[in-house]
């Protein structure tokens, strides 16, 4: 039977019409084969100009529809459920990009129709070869890996935890608790950090539903939503938690006297080999750094923190685990790094031991920190003068040219600080403020009216002259260059993706933005899915954001998960590949190219087979296979060809 | 060729500017001229003509030191507006005197000078030296004007060639072939002229063919590996090459010279060119030599004010010049010579030492004349 | 106004190697860089100057060999409006050259003709004055300053001792002018490059007048550098030794 075409023409309002003639498209349409109703309408995707798409399938048995407008991931689904509803086969839909792909990024009117109808050709010359489909469905897990323990990922944990689904809490550092726990104080408020959210990680520890694995990283994931199976790896600590009571007996006996730079006071102090990461730390246990522990890296120790423990509870034969654990969707909250103002040689970092980035200011602000909250020098003594730069490294072409969006409100925050707790000179060097948040304007206003002093300029350079840190800048404002000098120098260095993220993007296939904080799957409407089905992003690892904004944005990916699994199901697209078993002649080449390890090989038939529940429909076996056997549906050579053709 | 300085904003993105004032903040010449380059940029991009702007006397301040371009964040590009202008100008003959005289001597004479074209390579000719043309060679030592005629830097020459030869390196020079490299031509906003230069000088340096050049002076250096727009012949700094040969064992340094010693990093080969170590792997490589890095080194080197033109400028300047605070500051580090690496820091520092009456107290010597003294 | 410029392409000698010609009557030049005579620079661009303020047209002309051009061009590319070249006999007869000048600007009506006070190379000056006189028009030398008042230009002349004579000329006159009279302008390559565009026209002599040749009245008859005086002691080496030398000898001389 022949097949009958309906092609629609949209306007999109002037969107197309101003630089596709659609009438003139319409027309010509008419005349393509199998064509048996073209027509244009000013907007398809809305009610009336569905109802046009349905009528004609009543009454004149359309059984095949082109839709040329907007980009397929605008639409598709609306008008695949229009036909549907009318009973046709949802996959008997063919969308035509005259959009994107023609009058947006065309000006010449003749030249973008002529080009519409090459696009139209081949979209029907397609959709004649286009076969009947039905999607999958697949059972959704209720349970949810977080990735990441920081406020985010706590955030995610105890919501997703509260509507009694199950969580597995991945954590890489021996706390959680992430940046955050390394805070002094929070603006606008001035909330104490550890204050406010020591009682959500005493809970994470505390919730029956959430299993808090810290020191451990996620390996491997296979699956797809729904169905994830997720390899973790649990590093040795070489303690035995369950018998460490964190009373901090081993860190004192710790023969390595000198200590290494502490990761978590930002270097500005040393830890031992085995240490208990901060006296708030949940878990509050101890851990054993393989690489400066001396019996693990040299072999060679007395071992004094054996002794020390009355619990027992060192154990250097630890080894490494591997668990495996069944999840339904994923979170992921990996946090964000800080840029390295290093690559920044014109500020004097690692030349001056008193120029210091804004974390490491945190520290020694914190009362839990090397200096007992006291701001000091490093010689002991209280600065006079400090200075806090803005916009180290970001907003910046031989950096990072995004703005990392929180720099500004914590270098007035510890400028308040600075000036509470030592009375010095305090100068803030900025090129704008951004007081963007509810409070942040109101706090910035205090600031200047406790006599800290705004200099609009960036700062350009550091040196040392005389004993003090000089800060070369411009006073902008009033046009005059000005070297100022403090004892003190604290750069507002920026947020960037973790230096890991390559590596966590590859494991679980999501993408990264060009600034390397993972992508959301739309910047507006979708801040929290990913192109992953089932993987959502939580907090900074998306890009910088505050405290606020990140509960919000863990609380909205932790919602999207409970409500996949109150789903209990979904449906997945059929659009997957499909190995003809009489065709295979098991040269195994499609198993090498599969990016997803969705092929399998039959060892009892010789021939691979795809497991449709892991492919993701990529093309890359239908493209390789020499004999043609592997087929993907929906994107069959057939139904590909005959598109080239229509379009030269 | 009319230049139409309407043009600018787009040709320098004078528009992308967010005015923090890196740029100002940076300059080396911020207090001891008017120039300001973040007002410099807000004045030109608002104004449908900018060229009253130009006529400034404080643009011919700029030492073309480059660091407002290099920290720019948003991507302006400062030092080539600044060129730009400088090219505006000249075109209509408005350049200051002696820039003026500079330009047309290396016109006529091949450096900025004026002096005697042939003469160029009398310093050279009882060295034994090759000559290209009438000995073959792979390798060019481009010598350039200031090394070739000013008798202060002719020592550097000398020590240099007595280097090569006692490490039985291979070289040659063209001798009074050689013409002016044009770095600073182009800075003094005689663009015309410098693309002359660059393919007069290509032409040379491919029929003679040479495999390699290797320049005394940075500013050299920077015009033949980055400005020469058809030389793909590979071009090194002598510190780099020197630093090669000590690696590799060709150079023996026997004799101890047991000085403090410290090191002005030159603008066109550092914060430019980011050649940093190679000069101090030869310092620290000196045998007795106590090596110590002054307050802003590398990247935040203090421009001496030899750059852009200013070995020819007169006046637009005030105060204490950046050669006597860079002398000041090493002398207080305790060190006996002040090391360089550049022609015109020699020649800037060595000025300041004797304004600041350190002459028997400090003394200002280029690498190569360092390395020299240990093979006596 | 109509102003003429005499102009002269002439060999940079200074810090050069000179060499004799076989025959001794000249210096080898074939190594040497040529360029416009300083003082005639100056006079070229004072006329581009009284142009500016005054009006009219500027002529520049010079008698001299093909190579000549490139200072017509470089007067082109100053400000001067037309150029012409004629070309004369290889001389350096000052006299000769006035009458050839003089020749080919009787017929034309300039209101002011301007020329260097000497020359680089032979430091004659005699060719502004000797035009003068043929021209039957009066002249005055070594011009410090012009002020043009309708047909009459009064000017400021430097003597000696650093007194400055002022005279009043009835125009059309004839006016040698010293270097420093006004501050010369950057000539860029650019303005070179587009005054290469300009058209130089080309005279023989038969087209000035001279039908039946020229005689050339001066000949040089030997160039030869001055003698070593027995006075003069040429102290050798570099600076250290020739200070050393020189405290001996005025040590022995008793200072």
């Amino acid at each position: 039977m022949k097949q009958k075409i309906g092609v629609y023409i949209c306007h999109c309002g002037t969107n197309i019409a101003a630089t596709v003639d659609c009438n003139e498209l319409a027309q010509f349409c008419g005349t393509l084969p199998g064509v048996k109703v073209a027509r244009d309408y000013r907007y398809l995707c809305s009610d009336p100009g569905q109802d046009l798409i349905k009528r004609d399938i009543r009454e004149f048995s359309i059984d095949r529809v082109v839709v040329a407008a907007c980009s397929p991931r605008m639409h598709e689904v609306t008008f695949r459920n229009a036909i549907s509803s009318e009973g046709l086969n949802p996959y008997f839909l063919n969308i035509a990009n005259i959009r994107e792909q023609c009058s947006w990024v065309h000006k010449n009117k003749e030249e973008a129709t002529e080009k519409a109808k090459h696009l139209l050709r081949a979209a029907v010359a397609r959709v004649l070869r286009q076969e009947a489909l039905s999607a999958r469905k697949v059972e959704i897990k209720p349970s949810v890996l977080v990735v990441g323990a920081g406020i985010a990922g706590i955030q995610a944990a105890l919501t997703i935890a509260n509507e009694g689904m199950k969580v597995y809490l991945v954590e890489r550092a021996p706390y959680i608790g992430g940046h955050m726990a390394q805070l002094d104080k929070t603006f606008p408020t001035l909330d104490c950090a550890s204050c406010i959210f020591t009682p959500k990680t005493v809970e994470v520890a505390r919730n029956k539903n959430i299993e808090l694995l810290v020191c451990s990283e996620v390996e491997d994931v296979k699956g797809y939503v729904g169905n994830f199976t997720v390899t973790i790896k649990k590093h040795p600590t070489y303690v035995d938690f369950s018998r460490c009571t964190g009373c901090g007996d081993c860190t004192e006996a710790c023969v390595l006297k000198k200590g290494v730079p502490s990761e978590f006071e930002e270097r500005t102090a040393t830890r031992k080999a085995v240490y208990i990461p901060f006296p708030q730390a949940v878990p509050l246990k101890a851990v054993v750094d393989k690489e400066s522990c001396l019996l693990l890296s040299k072999g060679k120790c007395k071992k004094t923190c054996v002794e020390a423990c009355k619990a027992g509870a060192i154990d250097f034969e630890q080894k490494e685990e591997v668990i495996e654990r069944e999840v339904g969707s994923i979170v992921i909250a990996t946090g964000f790094d800080l840029f390295d103002p290093y690559l920044l040689p014109q500020y004097g970092y690692g030349v001056y031991e008193n120029v210091i980035t804004n974390l490491q200011f945190e520290r020694l602000a914190s009362p839990s920190g090397p200096t007992q909250g006291e701001v000091l020098l490093k010689d002991g003594t209280v600065p006079k003068g400090i200075a806090f730069l803005h916009c180290i490294g970001s907003r910046d072409e031989n950096a990072n040219l995004y703005c990392s969006r929180v720099c500004c409100m914590a270098s007035m925050k510890q400028a308040h600080l600075a000036k509470e707790k030592t009375g010095a000179e305090i100068y803030e060097f900025y090129i704008d403020i951004n007081a963007f948040g509810k409070g942040y304007q109101e706090f910035y206003k205090r600031v200047r009216e406790e006599g800290i002093y705004f200099i609009r300029g960036k700062g350009s350079e550091i040196y040392k002259k005389d004993g003090r840190l000089i800060v070369e800048a411009e006073d902008t404002l009033l046009g005059t260059p000005v070297e100022i000098p403090v004892d003190m120098v604290v750069l507002g260095t920026g947020l960037t993706a973790r230096r890991g993220a390559e590596r966590v993007a590859q494991v679980f296939g999501i993408s990264q933005s060009a600034d390397r904080f993972f992508m959301e799957a739309h910047p507006k409407l979708r801040p929290v899915a990913t192109n992953v089905d089932g993987i959502f992003l939580a907090g900074c690892c998306q890009g910088p954001k505050d405290i606020p904004d990140t509960v919000a944005h863990a609380s909205a990916a932790a919602a999207e998960a409970v409500s996949l699994a109150t789903k209990g199901q979904i449906e997945v697209e059929p659009i997957t590949s499909v190995i003809d078993p009489e065709l295979c002649a098991g040269c195994k080449l499609c198993i090498e190219i599969c990016p997803y390890s969705a092929i399998e090989f039959l060892d009892a038939k010789g021939i691979s087979s795809v497991n449709e529940a892991l492919c993701k429909g990529c093309g890359a076996c239908t493209a390789i296979c020499p004999s043609k056997a592997a087929r993907q549906n929906h994107f069959t050579q057939d139904q590909v060809l005959s598109e080239m053709e229509g379009l030269i | 060729m009319k230049i139409d300085p309407k043009t600018f904003v787009k040709d320098y993105q004078l528009n992308v500017c967010i005015q923090c004032g890196t740029c100002t903040g940076g300059c080396p010449v911020k207090f001891r001229s008017p120039l300001n380059m973040r007002r410099l940029v807000r004045q030109s991009h608002i104004e449908t003509d900018p060229s009253p702007l130009f006529k400034r006397p404080e643009l011919w301040a700029c030492t073309t030191c480059s660091t407002c371009s290099l920290r720019c964040p948003a991507g302006v590009k400062n030092v080539e507006f600044i060129m730009g202008i400088r090219n505006y100008l000249a075109n209509k003959g408005e350049v200051p005197s002696t820039i003026r005289d500079a330009l047309e001597n290396t016109f006529l004479q091949g450096n900025p000078w004026g002096r005697f074209r042939d003469r160029r390579a009398d310093w050279a000719k009882d060295l034994g030296v090759k000559i290209l043309g009438e000995a073959t060679t792979e390798t060019l030592l481009y010598v350039g004007c200031a090394p070739s005629y000013d008798p202060r830097v002719q020592t550097v020459s000398t020590a240099l060639v007595k280097i090569f030869q006692k490490a039985d390196f291979d070289f040659g020079i063209l001798g009074k072939k050689e013409s002016c490299c044009g770095n600073e031509i182009r800075r003094m906003g005689e663009q015309a002229l410098f693309k002359k230069l660059a393919k007069d000088n290509t032409n040379l340096f491919k029929k003679s063919g040479i495999k390699r050049i290797i320049t005394i002076s940075p500013h050299c250096f920077n015009a033949l590996k980055n400005e020469y727009p058809d030389l793909d012949i590979p071009v090194q700094h002598y510190t780099q090459v020197i630093a090669e040969l000590i690696e590799t064992g060709k150079l023996k340094m026997p004799k101890e010279l047991n000085i403090p010693v410290t090191y002005q990093d030159p603008c066109f080969l550092g914060k430019q060119n980011q050649v940093f170590d190679e000069p101090r792997k030869i310092l620290t490589s000196i045998p007795g030599l106590e090596f110590a890095e002054m307050e802003r080194s590398k990247q935040r080197s203090l421009c001496c004010e030899g750059g852009g033109g200013r070995m020819w400028a007169e006046g637009g300047t005030e105060g204490t010049r950046n050669g006597e605070i860079r002398v000041r500051e090493a002398f207080a580090l305790g060190a006996k010579v002040l090391a360089t690496s550049c022609p015109f820091c020699l020649l800037t520092l060595e000025d300041a030492v004797k304004i600041v009456g350190l002459t028997d107290q400090i003394a200002v010597k280029d690498i190569a004349e360092l390395v020299s003294e240990t093979m006596d | 106004m109509n102003i003429a410029v005499c102009v002269k392409r002439i060999p940079k000698t200074a810090e050069a190697d000179i060499f004799i010609e076989k025959d001794g009557t000249d210096i080898k030049k074939d190594h040497l860089v040529f360029h416009l005579n300083d003082w005639d620079g100056y006079a070229v661009r004072e006329a581009a100057l009284l142009k500016e303020k005054y009006g009219g047209e500027v002529t520049v002309i010079t008698v001299g060999p093909e190579e000549s051009k490139e200072v017509l061009t470089r007067c082109l590319a100053m400000g001067a409006d037309r150029a012409l070249r004629i070309e004369g006999p290889p001389t350096q007869d000052g006299h000769l050259i006035a009458k050839i000048l003089a020749e080919s600007i009787k017929n034309q009506s300039f209101d002011l003709i301007l020329t260097g006070v000497q020359a680089e190379d032979d430091n004659c000056g005699q060719v502004g004055v000797s035009l003068a006189q043929m021209l039957g028009l009066p002249h005055a030398a070594i011009v410090t300053h012009i002020e043009i008042n309708g047909d009459k230009a009064k000017v400021k002349r430097e003597l000696e001792g650093g007194i400055d004579e002022v005279t009043e000329l009835k125009l059309p006159a004839v006016l040698t002018i010293q270097t420093g009279i006004n501050e010369p302008k950057y000539v860029s390559l650019a303005a070179l490059l587009e005054a290469e565009d300009k058209e130089i026209k080309d005279l023989g002599m038969e087209e000035i007048g001279f039908t039946s040749g020229v005689s050339v009245d001066t000949k040089i008859d030997q160039v030869f550098f001055p003698p070593v005086g027995k006075m003069a002691e040429m102290l050798k080496g570099n600076p250290e030794e020739v200070v050393t030398q020189l405290t001996e000898i005025i040590k022995k001389k008793k200072g």
